[in-house]
Order: structure tokens, then C-alpha cells, then sequence
């Protein structure tokens, strides 16, 4: 029963914030609006026993990602306002669109499987935490980390390069 | 579960307390109107020479950017100390593994100057 007074009130905490953050004219605003709604977003994986993700969505997106949008906030130059001129209705149809066309996704992903709210059951303990997502990562699924390995040096040699570095 | 139970506490009690001065100094207080003198943004130091949002200088963002990759890196090898006694050798090869790949982008960014600030 709490469990679920605290799901409905930190997804509407979420959505609220989700809300705020694309319609706010200034960009640094929605920013903030962001982290609001990314820790929102980690209290929700704490219901659903993901702890070590939970952790992380903090340390990760509320920390550092957001530190990296502020900075391309600021790195573009876009002040309050700016955001306005690409609102027309166009775009705003294209996103009701690609709105329904994610719902739709959501229904069939979500459509009679057993995920209710507090019905977690049979799980053993310590689920969720790094020690057991360490056992998973490091022996089943060891090749995607390595492929995230790749995938992070990409992102290295893409920031160097849009950065115009000169090799010396 | 019940660990967290007292980060919702401090969360509780943060809320009540903001919330509550908030609330309160806005309900009894006395009300002022705003002067230009108070929307000067320091009551002491310097008064600031440009506007803020200024565009920013791209050394940054590069600087930013490398520190989330290995930000992450560290994120993956959290689980790996923590799993450390249980997935044993083949466990330790995968992380040594995941590590050389990115010391391999290290060694990238501080050959092409990455590390430099000019």
C-alpha cells in the first residue's frame, strides 16, 4: 500500500516535471526541471527493487548528463526564448504522432505480462543490488560490456574530433 | 527496501522544512517591494562585467564529455568489486578487457591533445 501511494506520487512528480521541462522558454529552467524528473525516475527503480540502477540513474543522468546539457546550453549560446522559434505546428503534430506511435509501442510491450506494481514475488535477496548485477554482467553478459567498451571509446574519438582538436 | 526508508525520511523532512519557511515568511511576513538596489545580484562584492549565458569556450565540453565516458567506466566496474569474489578469473579478464579498450581511447585523447588546453 505504500509502495503504491509512493509510485503515484513520484510518477506524477515525473510527469509534472517531464511536462515543465519541454514547455519552459528558458533552457537552463528545463535543465533543472530534468533532474527533478530523472530523480523522480530513480525513486520508481527503487519501488521496482532495481537499487544499483537506481544509483546510478542519480550519479549518471541527475549528475553528470545534466551537467553535459547545461553545457551544450551554454556552449550553443541559446537564451531564454530561442526555444520558442522552433515551436510551430508542424513539429507539434509530428510529436503527437511519434507520441501515439510510443504509446502504441508501451501497449504491446506491456500487454499481458505480469508486471504490476508490488507483485515483484520470488525475486531472491540482494536483487538489484551491484553485487548481483556485477554476477550477471561480468559472467553472462560479459560480450555487451565489451561492446559498451567500443561504444564509449566511439564517444571518445567523436568529442575529440567535433571538438576540432588538431592531431599534434 | 527498508534502508531507504531514511532518504524518504530526510526527503519528508527537507520538504517540510523549505516548504514550511517558504510558506511561512510569505504568509507573515512583512511585504516589500522590490527595489533596484535589491535586484543587484551580491549585497557585497564585485558587481558582475557580462551577462550570464554567455557562449562558452568548446575546451569545456571536451573536458565534460571525456569525464562522463570515464565516469561510466568506473559505473561498470562498481559491480565488478562488489561481484569480485564470485565471478572469479573469467569475471577479471572480461573487466581487464573492458579496461584496456578504453585506456586505448585514453591514450587516443592525450596523443591528439585532448588533455591540452590549447
Amino acid at each position: 500500500m505504500a509502495e503504491q501511494i509512493l509510485f503515484y506520487l513520484f510518477a506524477v512528480i515525473a510527469i509534472i516535471s517531464a511536462l515543465s521541462a519541454v514547455t519552459r522558454k528558458n533552457p537552463v529552467v528545463s535543465a533543472v526541471w530534468l533532474v527533478s524528473c530523472m530523480c523522480s525516475l530513480a525513486v520508481i527503480y527503487v519501488l521496482l527493487e532495481a537499487y544499483f540502477l537506481a544509483a546510478v540513474q542519480v550519479i549518471v543522468y541527475a549528475g553528470a548528463v545534466l551537467m553535459l546539457f547545461v553545457f551544450v546550453i551554454m556552449l550553443l549560446n541559446l537564451r531564454t526564448g530561442i526555444i520558442g522559434q522552433f515551436r510551430n505546428l508542424g513539429l507539434k503534430f509530428m510529436g503527437l504522432v511519434l507520441t501515439v506511435i510510443i504509446l502504441r509501442q508501451f501497449y504491446t510491450a506491456f500487454k499481458g505480462t505480469s508486471l504490476i506494481l508490488g507483485n515483484a514475488g520470488g525475486l531472491e535477496p540482494g536483487f538489484g543490488e551491484a553485487r548481483a548485477v556485477g554476477e550477471l554482467l561480468f559472467t553472462r553478459y560479459v560480450y555487451p560490456l565489451e561492446l559498451i567498451s567500443i561504444l564509449l571509446l566511439v564517444a571518445i574519438v567523436g568529442a575529440l574530433v567535433l571538438a576540432g582538436k588538431e592531431s599534434s | 527496501m527498508h534502508n531507504f526508508l531514511a532518504i524518504l525520511l530526510t526527503l519528508v523532512i527537507t520538504a517540510i522544512t523549505v516548504g514550511g519557511a517558504l510558506l511561512l515568511s510569505a504568509l507573515i511576513g512583512p511585504k516589500s517591494k522590490m527595489t533596484r538596489e535589491k535586484e543587484r545580484p551580491f549585497e557585497c562584492g564585485n558587481v558582475p562585467f557580462e551577462e550570464p549565458g554567455k557562449q562558452f569556450p568548446i575546451h569545456f565540453y571536451v573536458v565534460a564529455i571525456l569525464f562522463i565516458v570515464f565516469d561510466i567506466e568506473v559505473i561498470f566496474l562498481y559491480p565488478w568489486i562488489s561481484s569480485f569474489g564470485t565471478v572469479g578469473r573469467y569475471g577479471f579478464a572480461g573487466a581487464m578487457f573492458f579496461i584496456l579498450i578504453l585506456t586505448f581511447g585514453l591514450i587516443y585523447e592525450w596523443l591528439r591533445g585532448g588533455l591540452e588546453w590549447h
